[in-house]
């Protein structure tokens, strides 16, 4: 008898178990998005106990924040070899691991590893995998489901306080292991991702149909990162098909495959049901390797103009939520109310993101429509902000600044996977994560240079609203890219 | 001859005469500079002060007390008089005749100095009629002060020559007999911050606590340790355990290496000043490994118990399911043992089949 797991998911559910895979995602948004914000506490505590330069300890940050998104590629393709609870568990381990041999520390240099790769490498892990199940799960409700796991970041200014009572209590050794503790809840919430088993209808039709196209099981595959099992399984399956009367036929499959993988083909009766039924975790065949470290996404047209996308607004969001409360001592507004400038972006920003997700969803028009006119928008702010001089005015830009900044946030994956096409959507958001790893690794510094060279604020805010406003050029350019593939 | 003879004699006595005269003219001519920075005409200064302390610097302070039905919003302006540069600041505080709140003023005083404290008064009343007087603490001051009026307001002032703690205190000038208006200079050394939350520590560990005085500069600075009163100075015998050190003259560093929980409590650095000292309070808490992690195997429990519950609802889920695709396998089994057999049977006679049809 098989060792049978879990029986996998068929189709997208678009609700059901899919909302605990949705709340896995709201918890992953809000530890790793909290890890972030709880550094700029651990900054000060660090600084003082080791005496080193704020550019010392600000690489810290720097390379846990980057790192998030330069694993992009790693993160895919050991989530194929090991599936999506393991790599997603493994990311949990890393995070809570790092966090605890921290609090050993000795040096910067020391932190700089435990602190800086290990989480950010977790953080990797965790959240590319939550956000490519999400995008398995959900199909109609895609926008909303991700608006509504990503507010998650609005729970996070909870975290600072508790972090500061933490360190109150325990110093920051025995802070940084409870955060540790704490943070190894995700594992548990890492097993809520059940598998699922997408199939396009032509794969459920196996057996009314005789033939399949070349082509057939691998646009079946859209979504599935095993295919290269699938068209495997279905060119075997054909030629079962045709040698159907011959029972007991003991079939020589590849030598790379798993022990199970011929159990299965031996009983061809069983074949066709399994072949529904199976999910297979374990892609060992090195033919499919090569085909899941996508370099097919170079060739790709769709590719360049999401990485364009992603890069610039990734570059362009940092700097005016950097800048936002010193732009406002520099105005003479005192710092409570610059806080509180800063918690209402952050509300308006979670319920814009919800609103925008929903309307999507809607499909009244193409969702990139969507993101194009809030990045445009989000430009025209920007470029704007420099007449705010007063905190009225500051209030409105930093409002209507959140409003479109959280339309378009909310849009990122739903854009993704409708422009993914035929590669994985873990591929596609690895390897553009990894180019906007670049943009989040030279934003800071590119805006305090900004600053140190212009004196003021308000070249950083040009350069962040010209940045947008090139970020939604290129997704000027899809009509055209859609008529060049299908040429 | 002798006319001139006498006319000489005269004038010899004279010469001891003109220096004293000089001296005199001198000695106006200093009262003179030193007064011109101050609203009033003549100084009752005692000579003996200014010939001794007229190299220090000069402080003035001012406190008007009126008696106007309004409170008007106190208005800062420090008056600082120095003898050398003749820089001015002004500090006033006005109060109301029938406010029972005393008006009070903190002065910080580092090095020996000359302080002038005003006082203004406006009563309702006659200005004559009202009584002036200075006290140190409850001790009644007898000179040393000058009562103006002009325009309706009392001005009174004292100056305090402060060489040593001697003359640190509280000083009040009070106004009239039955209904005293009262204002109170507070002569203090500077204050010294410690830590305000307690420094957590471990086991073994080394902490460095550290005290720091704002724009002053102590003489010296010393360490005290221990539990409730009885306070041991620290540093004394210099060993390894304890180090104190300090980069600048306004800090003072003390390193503790291998901590104990004997260690743990309050500990107190003494700053030295000419003026008297000052001191500051550390609070050290010395815990065991043990602490943070009790709490982190607990919370490391709580997540193995959850992943349990999981694995279990997923295996409990899994074996609903099972039933039914036993039985989908079980007919699938039997299809193929089946199968199995009659491939087997097959192949036997097949086999003896050919054999025969081979031989």
């Amino acid at each position: 008898m098989l060792k049978r797991k879990v029986q996998p998911y068929k189709k997208t559910l678009d609700g059901g178990w899919g909302w605990m895979v949705i709340f896995h995602f709201f918890l992953v948004n809000v530890f790793v998005m909290g890890m972030t914000k709880t550094f700029a506490i651990f900054f000060v505590v660090f600084q003082e106990e080791f005496e080193g330069t704020s550019e010392q300890t600000g690489w810290i940050g720097s390379i846990m924040s980057s790192l998030r998104f330069f694993a992009g590629p790693l993160v895919a393709v050991i989530c194929d070899i090991t599936g999506e609870k393991t790599a997603s568990s493994l990311g949990a381990f890393l995070v809570a691991g790092g966090y605890l041999i921290s609090s050993w520390a000795t040096s910067i240099p020391f932190l700089c590893v435990t602190m800086g790769f290990l989480p950010g490498l977790g953080s990797a892990f965790l959240y590319q995998v939550a956000a490519v199940v999400t995008t398995k799960y959900f199909k109609k409700r895609l926008a909303l489901s991700t608006a509504i796991a990503r507010s998650g970041m609005g729970l996070t200014f909870l975290l600072a306080p508790f972090t500061k009572v933490l360190i109150d209590l325990y110093d920051w050794t025995g802070a940084l292991v409870l955060l540790g503790a704490i943070i190894l809840h995700l594992v548990p919430s890492s097993m809520l991702l059940r598998p699922i088993h997408i199939k396009s209808t032509s794969d459920s039709d196996i057996k009314d149909e005789s033939s399949l196209s070349p082509t057939g099981p691998e646009a079946a595959c859209g979504t599935e990162t095993s295919c290269c099992n699938e068209i495997q399984e279905l060119a075997i399956g054909d030629s079962i098909m045709q040698k159907e009367q011959r029972p007991g036929l003991s079939l020589t499959v590849s030598q790379n495959q798993s022990k199970e993988f011929n159990n299965e083909y031996n009983r061809n009766g069983l074949f066709r049901k399994t072949n529904e039924e199976t999910y297979w975790k374990k892609t060992t065949s090195r033919s499919c390797k090569q085909k899941l470290f996508d370099f097919s996404l170079f060739k790709n047209p769709f590719f360049y103009i999401f990485t364009w996308s992603f890069v610039l607004s990734q570059l362009a969001y940092f700097i005016p939520t950097f800048h936002l409360v010193a732009r406002a001592k520099t105005l003479g507004i005192n710092i409570m109310d610059a806080s509180y400038l800063v918690s209402v972006a952050g509300i308006i920003e979670t319920v814009s993101q919800i609103i925008s997700g929903w309307v999507a969803d809607q499909n009244w028009i193409k969702k990139y429509h969507y993101h194009k006119s809030y990045l445009i928008l989000c430009g025209i702010t920007n470029l704007l902000a420099p007449l705010a001089t007063t905190f009225p005015l500051l209030m409105t830009y930093t409002i209507s600044f959140a409003v479109f900044s959280g339309g378009y946030l909310a849009l990122i994956l739903p854009v993704l996977v409708d422009l993914s096409g035929n590669s994985t959507v873990q591929s596609f958001l690895g390897l553009a994560s990894f180019f906007a790893g670049m943009a989040v690794l030279s934003g800071p510094p590119l805006a305090g240079w900004l600053y140190d060279y212009t004196q003021t604020y308000t070249g950083s805010y040009y350069f962040s609203g010209t940045c947008y406003l090139l970020s939604s050029v290129s997704l000027f350019f899809i009509p055209l890219a859609e008529r060049w593939k299908t040429v | 001859m002798r006319a001139l003879q006498g006319l000489r004699g005269p004038r010899a006595p004279s010469l001891p005469l003109l220096l004293l005269c000089f001296l005199a003219a001198l000695r106006r001519s200093l009262e003179h500079g030193l007064s011109t920075a101050a609203p009033f005409k003549s100084l009752p200064v005692q000579e003996e002060m200014m010939t001794k302390y007229s190299n220090l610097s000069l402080e003035s302070h001012n406190i008007s007390v009126t008696a106007a039905p309004f409170t008007s919003l106190p208005v800062q302006e420090e008056m600082m008089t120095k003898s050398s540069n003749l820089s001015l600041e002004s500090h006033s505080i006005s109060m109301t005749e029938h406010s029972n709140m005393p008006v009070e003023k903190n002065i910080t005083l580092e090095r020996p100095s000359n302080v002038e404290l005003i006082c203004q008064f406006t009563p309702s009343g006659d200005l004559n009629s009202v009584n002036v007087t200075w006290k140190k603490g409850d001790k009644l001051l007898e000179d040393n002060y000058l009562v103006n009026a002009t325009g309706g307001t009392l001005y009174t002032q004292h100056r305090v020559a402060v060489i040593n703690s001697k003359q640190m205190g509280s000083y009040s000038c009070f106004f009239g007999e039955k209904k005293q208006q009262r204002g109170t200079f507070n002569l203090k050394v500077p204050e010294i911050n410690g830590q305000n939350k307690p420094l957590i520590t471990y086991l073994g560990d080394s902490v460095v606590l550290m005290c720091k005085c704002q724009d002053c500069l102590p003489l010296n600075w010393t360490w005290y340790g221990g539990n409730g009163s009885v306070q041991v100075p620290i540093g004394v015998p210099v060993n390894d355990k304890y180090v104190i050190s300090g980069k600048h003259a306004n800090e003072t560093r003390l390193k503790i290496t291998q901590l104990s929980e004997d260690d743990q409590g309050t500990y107190l650095c003494h700053a030295i000043f000419e003026l008297g000292e000052s001191e500051g309070h550390v609070k050290l808490v010395v815990l065991s490994y043990l602490v943070p992690l009790k709490v982190f195997c607990a919370i490391a429990a709580e997540v193995v118990l959850l992943v349990a519950a999981i694995l279990l609802f997923e295996m409990y889920t899994q074996k609903k399911k099972k039933p039914s695709d036993d039985g989908k396998e079980f007919e699938q089994g039997e299809q193929l043992k089946l199968d199995d057999s009659n491939g087997i049977e097959n192949s036997g006679p097949r086999h003896r089949k050919n054999e025969s049809v081979g031989q």
